[in-house]
């Protein structure tokens, strides 16, 4: 079997895989009436709608973009799953920073703490991987950015996102 | 417009936005937007904060 088609399925099964067993599970305990299920005013409900809006506007235009450039330069220095993940990050990093600075990310019953707590490691433990990534030259290969470099950038999405958070506490903190 | 007129409710019985927003079930930025004027709660909301501060309706939140 050829070694990217090896990978390719391998990368498929892993998140039927890991979806069947984790995120399902936990997707349906968290729409369910009880204490994990998060609980939002009806101001943050409204908040989020427009975040859902424009996080969706973001994600349309740079697709258009992408899809323009590739036109234009028939070959981009950076290989398509790269810029498809950038666009998803885009898309729920502007969700995420609109709602966190307009008060609609945190429900009503969420401990703002642990998720900076974990925002912070995973943006950290993504930058490590990314740097090493860069140390040992496989984030590159003959002048194209490799897949390689998503966890530099799922790095700086989640490290932006805990300062977000971080400048939105200092603004709420100086209104009181 | 400013609702000065719930924090004058909330005043008069000792309550912070925290304390009435944890009453209603909202956030405590919701109840500061309301009272700045920065978001019309709908009609729920406004019978919630009425009971909360023992107020009416229209001293709350009618114009005069």
């Amino acid at each position: 079997m050829n070694g990217n088609l090896a990978y390719g399925l391998g990368f498929v099964f892993g998140i039927v895989i890991v979806s069947a067993i984790i995120l399902i599970p936990m997707l349906i305990a968290l729409t369910k009436d009880g204490k994990i299920k998060r609980k939002y005013d009806e101001r943050q409900e409204a908040i989020r709608g427009r975040g859902f809006k424009i996080a969706f506007y973001t994600m349309v235009t740079m697709n258009m973009l992408y899809g323009f450039f590739q036109v234009a330069c028939k070959e981009l220095p950076i290989e398509p799953s790269v810029v498809v993940f950038i666009i998803v990050f885009m898309g729920v990093g502007v969700y995420a920073w609109y709602t966190i600075l307009n008060d609609g990310y945190f429900a009503l019953n969420e401990r703002i703490p642990q998720t900076l707590v974990a925002f912070t490691i995973i943006g950290l433990v993504n930058l490590l991987i990314g740097l090493a990534n860069i140390m040992d030259g496989t984030i590159m290969n003959e002048g194209v950015i490799r897949f390689e470099s998503i966890s530099i950038v799922c790095g700086i999405f989640m490290l932006i996102t805990v300062l977000v958070i971080l400048i939105k506490q200092h603004k709420d903190k100086k209104e009181d | 417009m400013k609702n000065l007129r719930i924090k004058a409710a909330r005043a008069g019985l000792d309550i912070s936005q925290a304390e009435l927003a944890e009453k209603v079930g909202v956030s405590r930025q919701t109840i500061s937007a309301i009272e700045k004027g920065d978001y019309n709660p709908t009609i729920n909301l406004c019978i919630a904060i009425c009971k909360v501060l023992e107020k009416t309706l229209d001293e709350l939140f009618w114009e005069n």
